[in-house]
């Protein structure tokens, strides 16, 4: 026997409720319902309805609802292959944390990962002059978007969005904001050189000792194919201890709205630097990475292959890094048949015996095909 | 800043002996073709020193004459 109880789902009126409540410990919906309201009450929370959905996604941001929204890569500072603090080099660019790059004219200027961070965040970039410098040009870091990866922002609006605050004893005035495209695919290098320079953003913004969040909307040139974000500020005086600004959550977005940063899974934003550098084992961990060693009874040439975990952006630079153990009749260690998805570690014996190459607590492998 | 060619289109950076593919796209290679624009050479490839020849040891030597005996009766056996 059966028993009919209340109406089938596809036949709740939902329309015509109004504002009413609709009570029931579960409700299964077996076919589409049209919702006349602008928004539903799901237990505590609000949940937006298609309609208004729609027009927050025709501002532009519709097309990446689901993820990947932010072109920036490493926006919230986690990714730390290389190390996490680093002396910049003068007049010229310094990879910092992954694919940010920083430059100054200053002698003594240091980017850090630093814990400092605002609420939902684990880390930020710290670009500090140095205590007591008296270098008073230009500080400021930079990341390069990849074509491939930017190439439909083209004659769009984007919004540039970070969290910032100032160090205690921040000298400079107001930071500087830009968003910089050029006309050449990948032309990469110094920003500031590019083909067919343009800023879809160049402004500056007060920043205080609170951790803010700052956002700003452009247009991208229509005939861009390279796009990079720039933070900058310009240091006054004697530098005190702490003469820095924190920066975490940029992000990059096509369309009006600020939306909240995109927040990866930690594996996905190592995979998204890889592409650009990597290093055969982790930052301080030891005794890891490639090592060959070879029995000969004669002079010998022993090759082995590296396959890279990502592929590169392009064919990268191979660099064998801090110290390596050798031993026995160890004549060359050389690296060729590169390609962006590993490359061949040869090496070279001068005679009999046990050829050995293996890395000590600071050696390592890295492959580099940044921008 | 230098540069070191190789047997290979690999080129060497001689400040940190990073090798630097001979593709257009990798920005070391791009300052390479920049660094040489500038009319910069190359320091010319320097093949690596010849192995040292191999000193049989006696153990060797009779390792190869107890060979070459088997294959000598061996091979009188056959022709008688």
């Amino acid at each position: 026997m059966s028993q009919y109880i209340g109406p089938k789902a596809s036949d709740i009126p939902v329309g015509s409720i109004g504002t009413g409540t609709v009570s029931a410990n579960s409700l299964i919906v077996g076919a589409n319902v049209a919702v006349n309201t602008s928004t539903i009450s799901v237990g505590n929370s609000t949940v937006n309805t298609v309609a208004n959905s729609t027009a927050f996604y025709s501002s532009g941001n519709a097309i990446s609802p689901y993820g990947m929204r932010n072109r920036i890569i490493n926006g919230g500072m986690t990714v730390a292959q290389r190390n996490t603090t680093f002396t910049v080099g003068s007049s010229s660019y310094t990879y910092t944390l992954d694919r940010f790059k920083a430059y100054s004219v200053n002698s003594s200027t240091t980017v850090s990962q630093n814990t400092s961070a605002p609420a939902g965040f684990q880390y930020s970039l710290k670009l500090q002059r140095t205590a007591t410098n008296t270098g008073t040009n230009l500080l400021s870091f930079v990341q390069i978007i990849e074509t491939v990866n930017c190439y439909d922002l083209a004659g769009q609006t984007v919004t540039f969005s970070f969290y910032a605050k100032t160090g205690a004893n921040y000298s400079g005035g107001n930071i500087g904001v830009q968003v910089i495209s050029g006309t050449t695919a990948d032309q990469g290098g110094d920003p500031y050189s590019w083909s067919g320079l343009a800023t879809a953003i160049n402004t500056t913004q007060t920043i205080t000792s609170t951790w803010t969040r700052y956002s700003f909307t452009g247009t991208v040139p229509s005939n861009s194919l390279e796009i990079a974000i720039s933070l900058s500020f310009t240091p006054t005086g004697t530098a005190g201890a702490d003469d820095s600004v924190y920066i975490t959550g940029i992000q990059l977005e096509k369309g009006s709205v600020a939306t909240p940063f995109e927040n990866r899974h930690f594996t996905n934003e190592l995979q998204l630097c890889q592409r650009y550098f990597w290093r055969s084992n982790p930052l301080n961990t030891t005794g890891a990475g490639p090592a060959m060693q070879s029995s000969t009874y004669t002079s010998c040439y022993a090759s082995s292959w590296v396959s890279l975990p990502v592929q590169m952006r392009s064919t990268p630079t191979i660099t064998q890094n801090g110290s390596w153990n050798t031993a026995g009749p160890l004549n060359l260690v050389t690296f060729s048949y590169v390609d962006p998805t590993g490359f061949i570690i040869i090496v070279v014996s001068t005679g009999a015996g046990n050829p050995i190459w293996y890395p000590t607590a600071t050696g390592y492998m890295s492959a580099l095909a940044e921008l | 800043m230098t540069y070191t060619l190789t047997n290979s289109e690999i080129i060497i950076r001689d400040v940190d002996q990073a090798h630097i593919p001979a593709d257009p796209a990798n920005m070391d290679y791009k300052e390479y073709l920049t660094w040489l624009e500038e009319g910069n050479t190359p320091n010319p490839y320097v093949a690596p020193p010849e192995p040292e020849p191999v000193q049989p040891t006696l153990a060797d030597l009779q390792a190869q004459l107890a060979a070459l005996t088997q294959q000598i009766n061996a091979l009188s056996k056959t022709t008688k």
